[in-house]
């Protein structure tokens, strides 16, 4: 048994993982069936003052479908977000008009809730789809050795030119990444820190958002994560943001 | 009266706040306060001030129903005539006049029949109130200086694929921002198309079914079953678009008293979006008045009123919408809108007095704290137009500051808008 492993290990070594492979490993860190959290959302802004939001986040079919509800601040609780189909199509709910509205494309590279995360950087939307991207190296990032995995824009009509992302070679998780303008010129940058096994998933404790242009941050912490919970399916439609 | 409903007030909202002490996950309490004053800047300059106080209350029963209940509070420090936001010479008082000339040719041969003394009464009442004594005194009973509203009274009950939602709702159709031709159950002020609106009391049936599809069947009741609305809506997505139809029958006890008729419309509307990645909205909605002695299918006063149109928001944070409305009521003449006209914007029927109206709201983030917005409105038929410009400065992440100001251009005897009051408005909004 230990001769398979070990040849399986040289065979692994003789043919490097592509980059596809990597994703998709990657990807899989998500595949969890449904999962529910408390979530803190901080922005630090370039004057030094701090805002603070709390939300609830549901996803099921590894974050496929996401419901986000916002419980403070006071100004915004009962406000929904809903996202399906890996947060190509985006639903808003205002609890003080009961109106639901659709996203339009247009609006997916705003800041959710003006914090430095956009609505498309909160979804897990398919960048193989809208970027061309390659295996760009090695590199060691935080002590952890990672893929470096360049993206470029097909077209202009997406958020970013171009990222790149850090893929911790450990575990597959999204250790970071850097994110440029239309001109080409850095604009956020990503840090996922506290990143722990969590039952069968490896899970992030703390993301950070850097806009490097307007010298703020955004950290989302996980306060509580639970996985794999009975969600109803209609949670994820209008009638569930409704509710 | 007045002391009852305060005291009513008082109550409702002490007892919710010691129902917090005992808050449960399942009961949500919140709020806002808002405080407001504003300058009307006409021939007798005026300021106002008024506090707004919203109370929302929200109870899970369990996954099986849920109750909601919200209650305003509004409280005006110096009452408001409601027809002080009109100029003088302006077309609506032309109609005022119009109308109280009117009346009181109809009243002539009343008058005929008084008594010495009782005529004399009633030139002394007449005088007192042609003087403008009403309006001179600052805190005066003759306009209320307090409403207590019950925005929201509901009980929701859900079945497996089914909501039934029952009591005073807010019900929202159609899909476009400034107007709203499909919707009959609010009545929205295109100047200020995010003000709040109050709720419809109606029974309120939910059929969910496919991935994001429902079948929406709503009955609100007057004081007879003639008074009633009614209608059904279905609604679903294409691709990127969704839409929606609906079919309804208007009617109800304000209308009745304004003296509109009853109407039957079927409507549309869908939202998506165009050239990957501008947004694209439209409803459109076709109507036919039954007035007295018509028979239900004589279609000769039917209209057909619509809206489209886009928005767009550049990477910038700079958000700009556009919107134009066809309204078939509507006269392209400032001499024929007349007192019918007038009834049917303020009961709802129409959005406008004209046919044809463009509108456009920029809005534009800035310095992470403050937001401008600038909503213009425009009636190219008259020429007239309203601007209304707005900076919002959160001060606090539950403390909004607002400046804003409603500034109408054009002819005052001749047009639309020129007709209203400039005012500035100062307001500040505390959530709890």
């Amino acid at each position: 048994m230990k001769q398979i492993f070990y040849l399986l290990l040289i065979f692994s070594f003789c043919f490097p993982l592509t980059v596809d492979e990597i994703l998709d490993k990657s990807e899989a860190n998500d595949n969890f069936k449904t999962s529910v959290s408390l979530n803190i959302e901080e922005v630090h802004n370039s004057d030094g003052t701090v805002k603070v939001s709390e939300m609830k986040a549901y996803s099921k079919n590894g974050s496929e479908k996401t419901l986000m509800e916002y419980t403070e601040p006071k100004r915004i609780k009962g406000m929904k977000i809903l996202m399906l189909n890996k947060g190509d199509d985006i639903w808003f709910y205002s609890n003080r008009t009961n109106r639901v509205r659709k996203i339009a494309s247009h609006q997916k590279n705003q800041s959710a809730n003006n914090s430095d995360f956009s609505y498309d950087d909160m979804s897990i939307s398919d960048n193989r789809k809208d970027y061309k991207y390659s295996l760009a190296g090695e590199e060691d990032r935080n002590g952890s050795g990672c893929y470096k995995i360049d993206f470029k824009a097909k077209a202009k009509s997406v958020t970013y030119s171009r990222f790149i992302i850090w893929i911790d070679r450990s575990n597959f998780v999204t250790a970071g990444g850097e994110f440029y303008d239309e001109n080409g010129v850095l604009w956020k940058k990503l840090e996922v820190k506290d990143v722990k096994k969590i039952g069968k998933y490896w899970t992030a404790g703390e993301i950070e958002m850097k806009n490097v242009q307007k010298d703020s941050r955004t950290v989302i912490k996980t306060r509580e994560i639970k996985f794999d919970a009975d969600l109803p399916d209609d949670m994820f439609t209008e009638r569930g943001l409704r509710k | 009266m007045k002391n009852l409903r305060s005291l009513m007030f008082f109550l409702i909202t002490a007892s919710a706040f010691l129902c917090r002490g005992e808050e449960d996950q399942d009961l949500k309490l919140g709020g806002y306060l808002e405080s407001r004053m504003s300058y009307f800047a006409y021939e007798d300059e005026m300021t106002t001030a008024n506090a707004l106080f919203r109370l929302e209350g929200d109870y899970d029963v369990s996954d099986k129903g849920k109750i909601e209940a919200h209650l305003l509070y509004y409280y005006n420090m110096q009452p408001v005539d409601p027809f002080s936001g009109f100029r003088e010479g302006s077309v609506y008082d032309k109609i005022i006049d119009k109308y109280y000339q009117e009346s009181l040719d109809g009243i002539s041969p009343v008058l005929d029949d008084l008594t010495p003394d009782e005529l004399d009464l009633l030139n002394r009442i007449l005088d007192i109130y042609s003087s403008g004594y009403f309006d001179n005194i600052s805190y005066s009973s003759f306009f209320p200086k307090e409403t207590l509203v019950m925005d929201r009274a509901l009980i929701k009950l859900f079945f497996g694929s089914s909501d039934l939602i029952f009591g005073k709702q807010q019900i929202a159709w159609g899909t476009g921002y400034v107007f709203n031709p499909t919707d009959i159950w609010n009545i929205k002020n295109p100047t200020d198309p995010d003000g709040p609106r109050i709720g419809v009391l109606a029974a309120n049936f939910d059929f969910f079914f496919g991935e994001n599809s429902s079948f929406n069947i709503i009955a609100a009741p007057g004081s007879n079953f003639d008074n009633m609305k009614y209608g059904f809506r279905l609604k679903s997505t294409i691709g990127r678009y969704e839409y929606s139809f609906s079919a309804v029958r208007d009617k109800s006890d304000d209308a009745t008293i304004l003296g509109i008729p009853e109407r039957f419309q079927i409507g549309s509307d869908f939202s998506g979006e165009i050239f990957k990645g501008i947004g694209f909205f439209g409803e459109a909605a076709l109507s036919n008045p039954r007035y007295i002695g018509m028979e239900l299918s004589d279609t000769d006063s039917a209209y057909f009123q619509f809206c489209t149109g886009f928005d767009y928001t550049f990477k910038s944070g700079l958000y700009v919408l556009g919107e134009y409305y066809y309204n078939g009521l509507g006269e392209n003449d400032y001499k024929n809108y007349d007192l019918t006209a007038f009834t049917r914007l303020t009961g709802g029927v129409m959005s406008g007095l004209a046919e044809k109206y463009i509108s456009a709201v920029v809005s534009y983030p800035f310095l992470n704290y403050y937001n401008c917005t600038l909503i213009g409105l425009v009636n190219p038929g008259d020429m007239s137009c309203a601007l209304v410009p707005e900076l919002e400065y959160a001060f606090h992440q539950n403390i909004l500051v607002k400046l804003n100001s409603n500034i109408y251009l054009g002819s005052r005897s001749t047009t639309e808008f020129g007709g209203l009051v400039n005012k500035i408005s100062f307001c500040v909004t505390g959530y709890f």
